[in-house]
């Protein structure tokens, strides 16, 4: 093998090995980019995601769960099921307008999960404007 | 700003509309209870049926004949009156917040219309206080708690409109929103913005009177 080869294989292969926890984590994810919605009434909501995982991992005692389980969850009528929801976009399980009335909408979903933890840790945005920012 | 926004929108709800309640409910009985003594008449030939009729004529524009000797007044003071109780009940973020907390929802206006609606309701108030200025009949009775309640139903929509444009600061303009808010529900029952009450009251008096009594029409 070619000297030149093994140092560029040697250096994609480390490249590749510090730019894969970028692929898990949402470093530039600012903002809550939902797709599901058929039309926006309001901007989408701001969301520095890696700046609560950080938050979230430091503060919380999760007792085994996973840090990412604290808002990917995946229980749904199941309450025992500990898997997570990374990667399933919520409207999956949260539908914009669910036709089963003990489904969470995709709103109420959303608000739920950030108004309720800032809330209760009186901390964060909890009026409309402050994440639905012009 | 948590704890304050947190209490506005929550306990102090209830307050509001505690207040608003039984402050009508006590006014309702308190004039009842004058009409005893003062004109004790009325409870013989009260009559629900011209009560109604005459409640019903008064909420049609232009039925009446004071409505269509006042045109300008007609359309003005029934598209605000309509604007300011539909707006607040069916805007967006009001019933996603009685979503939140109670668990009830129903239909909402699209934004721009209920920006729109706001605007007429601000423009209504507009054309109310130079009525009082300029029209002579009403400024001679006018006083300036009329100009003040004005100002109390002008509050929430203009810090309304300025949250919902987030103008200015939008921490304390979403507080001075709420807080307008129930000083207007708050002010309802002592000024006289309780004619959400005394209008069906009045008519129904005035009603029972010129057509049971007098037969004649009383629009």
């Amino acid at each position: 093998m070619p000297k030149k080869l093994a140092y560029l294989m040697g250096a994609i292969a480390i490249t590749v090995f510090f730019l894969a926890p970028a692929l898990y984590s949402q470093t530039d994810m600012t903002h809550v980019i939902e797709d599901a919605y058929p039309s926006k009434e309001r901007p989408p909501s701001v969301f520095p995601h890696d700046e609560h995982t950080y938050e979230i991992a430091e503060e919380f005692d999760l007792d085994g769960m996973s840090d990412c389980y604290f808002c990917h969850h995946y229980d749904g009528p199941d309450q025992d099921h500990m898997d997570m929801s990374v990667g399933i976009p919520c409207s999956d399980c949260h539908p914009v307008d669910p036709v089963d009335p003990d489904v969470t909408a995709l709103t109420m979903a959303y608000h739920e999960l950030c108004k309720g933890c800032h809330i209760q840790e009186k901390a964060g945005p909890i009026a409309c404007g402050e994440c639905h920012v012009r | 700003m948590h704890t304050v926004y947190i209490f506005l929108t929550g306990p102090m709800v209830w307050v509001s509309l505690l207040i608003l309640v039984f402050g009508l409910i006590g006014k309702f009985i308190y004039l009842t209870s004058m009409a005893k003594k003062r004109d004790p008449w009325i409870f013989n030939y009260f009559q629900f049926k011209y009560a109604i009729k005459s409640i019903l004529i008064w909420l049609v524009p232009f039925a009446t004949m004071n409505m269509r000797r006042n045109p300008v007044m007609t359309v003005v003071t029934f598209v605000f009156h309509i604007c300011l109780i539909i707006v607040p009940i069916f805007a967006l973020a009001h019933v996603i917040m009685w979503e939140e907390a109670w668990g009830i929802s129903w239909w909402t206006l699209p934004e721009t219309v209920a920006v729109t609606m706001s605007f007429l309701v601000l423009g209504g108030i507009l054309f109310f206080i130079i009525r009082r200025m300029k029209l002579p009949e009403a400024r001679y009775v006018t006083r300036v708690q009329d100009y003040f309640i004005l100002l109390i139903v002008a509050l929430p929509f203009l810090t309304g409109l300025l949250a919902y444009y987030q103008i200015f600061n939008y921490q304390l303009m979403i507080i001075l929103h709420v807080a307008a808010g129930h000083i207007m529900l708050i002010a309802i029952p002592f000024t006289w913005l309780s004619h959400l009450l005394l209008f069906p009251m009045l008519r129904g008096y005035v009603g029972s009177e010129f057509q049971g009594v007098r037969n004649v029409k009383d629009w």
